[in-house]
């Protein structure tokens, strides 16, 4: 019990430490829990609605999936291997696809809850399974486990203090998981940039650092990108692109902390990813849709919004801002 | 359950809630750190740099300086043309699905393990080239700005400064 009240009291500090730069009281806090709980027993069952519409934008696939033979078969559909393989491919794709349904229509069974979990696990792992892991599912596998544990009688009108917490609390996780996906891609970006900076070569500080992402990728799959094209020709133009797009991709977990910035760093990741398909022919549509929904649309929290409190609010750039501003009152 | 207006909560209920929720925080956390931990971890795992659904998100960290790739070329009626431009001959040509297998089976070839290229010629001969075409896997590398200028500007063909590793030997 004691190493649990030791790591509450971590939570507490990280929490506190990433939180606003100005504070609500605890009357502000759960009045702002009580509406985000009616954001969040909407937004549950929507979530599913878009796991239903990720499988089907898989069912052009199901025919190339049903057909194939050679796999390279990832560890949690490893099983396929002892069975047919055709019987169990449709298995896992009607099997993911009724779960998922089915969460959408009756999000307050944790046993339904579970098997959409169950679903899009083993959807996710077989449509990687081919040679080559992409990653627009793996989020959804995150968040579609953090709602297993959504307590019982979660979506009944009043529901005691404790359950709204909870829902608020989950969903504030799923918020964590899907901007924890950033953060830690804007972490390796600078950890290897610095690393290539070291060995003299170019990284991703450079003028053309972006423009060689976009030319390698462009030779690799041989697709054409007018606007890629263009950046890779005039590298300077995409060097402030990069910059934003390491700002907002490292300090994109402070968002969950700060509503005030929640808005702003979607619509800012949803542009980013606009721009990827359209130099790149990258898209996260998964990614897309949650940002919308988790960060734009609901966002978390009502601390009410200031053109001051979002600048104070960014990381980085509002202590420098705090910082001049007590200089001026001095 | 709402509770009677004037009745005061039942204390026993209201700690037990408090305690579901504490655990659910914990849960959270753990996920979370889980997520960040196992993710980071599997950069020790190569080639992919990942345990599925555990990953890094390292995606073009790297800036490409002078980057090795395999390319395929394709051969039909005499014909040969580079994989990702014989769009006409095979369905995947600009899919980067296609091009990480062809990336294995390059690699496969070059490190000569046996066992390793079996498995990625079946994969890339099953699932992205048509039975009847002729093809030959080539090694070559470069600075991509170079590499751009060659091929995608001047339209200059690259392929016959290239190191042949394997295919299924139909080019002339």
């Amino acid at each position: 019990m004691n190493r649990l009240a030791t790591l509450e009291y971590w939570i507490r500090r990280v929490r506190h430490w990433l939180g606003p730069s100005d504070r609500a009281d605890t009357g502000a806090i759960f009045r702002e829990h009580a509406e985000a709980y009616q954001r969040c027993r909407m937004l549950i069952p929507f979530f599913y609605v878009i796991l239903v519409s990720s499988m089907m934008q898989a069912f052009p696939w199901w025919e190339v999936y049903l057909s194939r033979t050679q796999w390279t078969l990832l560890w949690p559909v490893y099983w396929l291997a002892w069975i047919p393989l055709s019987g169990g491919i449709l298995a896992i794709l009607i099997f993911s696809l009724m779960s998922a349904f089915a969460a959408s229509v009756f999000s307050g069974s944790r046993l339904v809850r579970a098997a959409a979990f169950l679903g899009i696990f083993q959807f996710a792992a077989l449509s990687n399974s081919t040679g080559k892991i992409g990653h627009n599912l793996h989020v959804m596998v995150f968040i579609s486990f953090l709602l297993i544990w959504l307590p019982d009688g979660w979506n009944r009108s009043g529901a005691p203090r404790w359950v709204r917490s909870s829902v608020y609390l989950i969903v504030s996780g799923a918020q964590a998981v899907l901007m924890l996906s950033y953060t830690m891609a804007g972490l390796i970006k600078v950890g290897a940039g610095v690393f290539q900076l070291a060995a003299g070569q170019s990284s991703v500080f450079h003028y053309d650092g972006l423009a060689r992402q976009i030319a390698d990728r462009l030779l690799q799959t041989g697709a054409s990108r007018p606007l890629g094209e263009w950046l890779i020709t005039n590298p300077v133009a995409a060097w402030p692109l990069m910059m934003l797009v390491l700002y907002v991709e490292l300090f994109a977990i402070w968002a969950v902390f700060r509503p005030r910035l929640q808005v702003f760093f979607a619509v800012a990741l949803i542009v980013f990813h606009a721009g990827s398909y359209f130099t790149m022919t990258i898209l996260f549509l998964n990614h897309c849709v949650l940002l919308g929904l988790l960060l734009a649309i609901v966002p978390l929290g009502s601390l009410r919004w200031s053109a001051r409190g979002f600048v104070r609010d960014l990381p980085v750039i509002g202590a420098v801002f705090g910082r001049l501003e007590r200089k001026r009152l001095a | 359950m709402e509770r009677e207006p004037g009745k005061a909560p039942d204390k026993s209920k209201v700690a037990g809630g408090m305690r579901r929720y504490r655990r659910l925080q914990i849960l959270v956390a753990t996920v979370f750190l889980v997520m960040f931990a196992a993710g980071e971890a599997a950069l020790l795992r190569p080639p992919t740099y990942e345990v599925f659904p555990f990953y890094s998100w390292s995606m073009f960290a790297l800036v490409p300086n002078k980057t090795e790739q395999f390319y395929v070329f394709v051969t039909k009626d005499g014909e040969t043309r580079e994989y990702t431009r014989a769009k006409k001959w095979v369905r995947d040509a600009n899919s980067v699905v296609a091009y990480t297998v062809i990336q294995q089976y390059g690699n496969a070839l070059k490190s000569g393990n046996k066992k390793e290229i079996a498995k990625w010629r079946r994969q890339f001969e099953e699932n992205h080239m048509p039975d009847d075409l002729g093809y030959e896997v080539r090694y070559g590398n470069g600075d991509p700005m170079a590499r751009w200028q060659q091929e995608r500007v001047a339209e200059i063909p690259v392929w016959p400064d290239m190191t042949v590793v394997g295919g299924r030997e139909a080019i002339p």
